[in-house]
């Protein structure tokens, strides 16, 4: 499978750009802060997913991935977290020396890009998907606790607290995929416990061997991201009668 | 009676590629490798292309190695598990001549080549490229009919309507083919329209619908076992292009007599019947009725949906008679299937539905079965009762799969006397990811939370035959 993993993945993003386009987005946090982001709209309308980075990449680590969902019916929006990529500046420039702060403004700066998200003209906002890497899976997980219009989660490599394991357990509702290494100890056992308290039948999980942590393990199994792809495919409808309808 | 001629459907596979490329085994080359160029791509051109190309429903292209390679790993897993190509009848009945399940040779064929590090072999053992139509077409249409553009809102319940259209030909025509190509899928419950001749009281380019008295929640407060509410009562109607509605008590003008001939659902891109010779003649000066669902789901759109045809000059040896449509507005007879005692209890498993029952008044072909059910739909299955007594299942489907509103196409003699029982079950519980709420009964209804179980079918008859009295739905 290494063959076709190192193949793959050059051609995957040949393949998928020659499709999409991705322009450059400023969302603004509650705080006034811009963070910066990448925006795909789907041509023919279509759910929204948020991509979470995890705290040692930026944004563009979701690059490949996020025009593969594109490709496939998705509105994707990834963002720079505060110190991160085009959103290091103003009061933010170093996430280590800031990192308690820029955590604690995480779950705004996620609503903030969810809501940009949502008003997006071609984004079904009943129907959204978040992707959380490391740092990330806890933001994600926290984000269907506060929006359940949030229908799938993929994490990568991390954990949450026990409020989010307590809404993982709970929502009978919410399928999750979950990716880890078996090396990055903490993380595996963190998303084996996350899938395994999951309340839905269709969750699951992948383990990998020396592959790496959170989204850098796309550059050691590129098939991750297509299995990510058909996940959301299988567990939040671009068309057809599984779109939740909206009434009110 | 031009309003009950009909057509009969083909869903995705491609007849003449199918023809011109038989399956490959899962063979070598010198090298001992199975290759794209040479074992899986004929595969994907008569399997999967149809799907997997730009601007199809596929999450991805498959019509190069370039498009293709990358997700080798998550094809293998999908033929493997049979989860694709989407075919959901049990294979312990009937036989099916669109059967697009792969053979065990194709499976192997491609769980062999990414097993073996997906090559790509060499260029020169490919099949000739096929020539798909253009413009996110499946058929490549003589005739196109653009129906106006309709906004669809964010929210609200959006009833069934529909609007009158003179039909998009001069002169007699044959039709061969038909596609309704949703503008955007995302929002589109479904599209059907028919024939009929035009009646002085039908008005054209006006959008005409019934109000259906419905709670908070879009549950009708009366339900009473039709996807359109009361045959009289408040009609609204709405010029295409305005956004006035205006009301009046009575009956809607813009009526189809017949059944639904063409319809768009998910999964269900378009109809053909040019293999079997057969097509449907519409007379010059027919009007084309078009029934509308759509389902706000959010997003306020403007959807732009196109109509495509083949036709020939040829008259075809065949037409097909549909048994179609949610209820009482089908040929040849008004349908009695007891659809207003449909109550689906909270947290149900596995809920049967009234039976349909169809009485066959003479000898007929059944050339397609067309089960529809909503979210909630579980299984179906078609049972013939030959007047001897005898029974056979003709088709069952064990995992209804709403989003993939497959046509079975088969061929079988029923004669006269005959009767064909078809049953579906729901399942209301928490175990259907789809299900929106458990915890509520579901009656019978056109809109996505409601539920149906219609059995439609289409027979084949001589293109001179009358088809009126060929069967009774009771």
């Amino acid at each position: 499978m290494t063959r076709i993993s190192v193949v793959s993945g050059v051609l995957l993003l040949v393949a998928a750009a020659a499709h999409a386009e991705q322009r450059q987005v400023s969302v603004t946090a509650g705080d006034g802060f811009a963070l910066q982001g990448s925006y795909y709209s789907a041509e023919k309308g279509g759910p929204g997913i948020l991509l979470l980075h995890q705290c040692d990449a930026d944004r563009r680590i979701y690059d490949q991935l996020a025009t593969m969902l594109n490709v496939a019916g998705y509105n994707v929006l990834t963002i720079d977290w505060r110190g991160f990529g085009g959103s290091r500046g103003g009061a933010f420039t170093d996430f280590r020396a800031q990192r308690q702060k820029i955590l604690e403004l995480m779950p705004g700066d996620v609503d903030a890009a969810l809501k940009f998200l949502s008003a997006q003209s071609t984004v079904i906002n009943r129907a959204l998907g978040v992707v959380g890497g490391s740092c990330g899976v806890n933001q994600a997980v926290q984000a269907s606790r506060r929006h359940p219009e949030i229908r799938t989660l993929v994490l990568l490599s991390g954990g949450t607290d026990a409020q989010g394991e307590a809404h993982i357990k709970s929502s009978a509702t919410l399928p999750i995929f979950g990716a880890a290494s078996e090396e990055d100890t903490d993380a595996a056992a963190s998303i084996r416990k996350l899938v395994g308290l999951s309340a839905h039948a269709d969750s699951r999980v992948e383990m990998f061997k020396d592959a790496g942590h959170a989204a850098t393990m796309f550059a050691k199994q590129q098939d991750l991201e297509a299995d990510i792809v058909i996940w959301f495919r299988a567990n939040l409808p671009v068309a057809g009668y599984g779109l939740p309808p909206a009434i009110r | 009676m031009l309003s009950k001629m009909s057509v009969v459907a083909f869903p995705i596979v491609l007849i003449v590629m199918a023809a011109v490329w038989a399956p490959p085994a899962a063979s070598q080359d010198a090298g001992g490798a199975v290759t794209f160029y040479k074992d899986v791509l004929p595969v994907l051109q008569k399997n999967c292309q149809s799907c997997h190309r730009p601007g199809q429903i596929g999450p991805f292209s498959m019509l190069t190695f370039k498009d293709t390679r990358p997700w080798a790993k998550a094809m293998k897993a999908a033929v493997l598990s049979r989860a694709m190509p989407p075919w959901f009848a049990d294979p312990r009945f009937g036989h099916f001549n669109n059967d697009r399940s792969l053979t065990q040779t194709e499976i192997d064929t491609i769980a062999a080549w990414v097993n073996n590090g997906a090559p790509e072999g060499n260029p020169t053992d490919a099949p000739p490229a096929i020539e798909w139509p253009a413009g996110g077409w499946q058929i490549k249409p003589d005739v196109t009919f653009d129906l106006p553009p309709y906004p669809v809102p964010a929210r609200g319940i959006v009833e069934w309507e529909r609007i009158a259209f003179p039909a998009p030909f001069k002169e007699d025509t044959w039709v061969t083919s038909v596609e309704i190509m949703p503008g955007v899928p995302a929002v589109v419950h479904h599209m059907c329209f028919g024939f009929q001749k035009h009646k002085p009281t039908t008005p054209y380019g006006e959008y005409q619908w019934m109000e259906v008295p419905r709670g908070e929640d879009g549950t009708m407060t009366k339900p009473d076992g039709t996807t359109t509410g009361p045959p009289d009562g408040v009609v609204l109607t709405r010029i295409a292009g305005t956004t006035e509605v205006t009301r009046r008590v009575g009956r809607p003008t813009v009526y189809h007599e017949g059944t639904n001939e063409f319809c768009y659902l998910p999964g269900l891109p378009f109809e053909d019947y040019r293999a079997v010779n057969a097509g449907m003649l519409v007379p010059a000066g027919s009007d084309m009725i078009v029934s509308l669902h759509y389902t706000a789901t959010g997003l306020a759109t403007i959807d732009k949906s196109r109509i495509g045809f083949t036709v020939t000059r040829t008259p075809p040896a065949k037409k097909f008679l549909p048994q179609d449509g949610p209820e009482g507005d089908n040929a040849p007879v008004a349908r009695q299937q007891a659809n207003a005692t449909l109550a689906i209890p909270p947290y149900a498993t596995n809920h049967p539905g009234p039976p349909a029952e169809i009485s066959f008044l003479k000898d007929v072909e059944l050339v397609w079965f067309r089960p529809h059910a909503h979210v909630r739909g579980k299984t179906v299955r078609y049972t013939l009762v030959y007047p001897d007594g005898k029974e056979e299942t003709l088709l069952y489907v064990p995992h209804y799969n709403f989003n993939w509103q497959l046509t079975y196409r088969t061929s079988v003699k029923i004669p006269k006397g005959a009767r064909m029982r078809v049953q579906f079950t729901y399942d209301n519980s928490t175990g259907n990811k789809y299900n929106p709420d458990p915890g509520k009964w579901v009656y019978y209804g056109g809109q996505s939370w409601e539920e149906m179980g219609t059995p439609n079918m289409g027979f084949l008859v001589d293109r001179e035959a009358d088809e009126n009295s060929f069967l009774t739905e009771r």
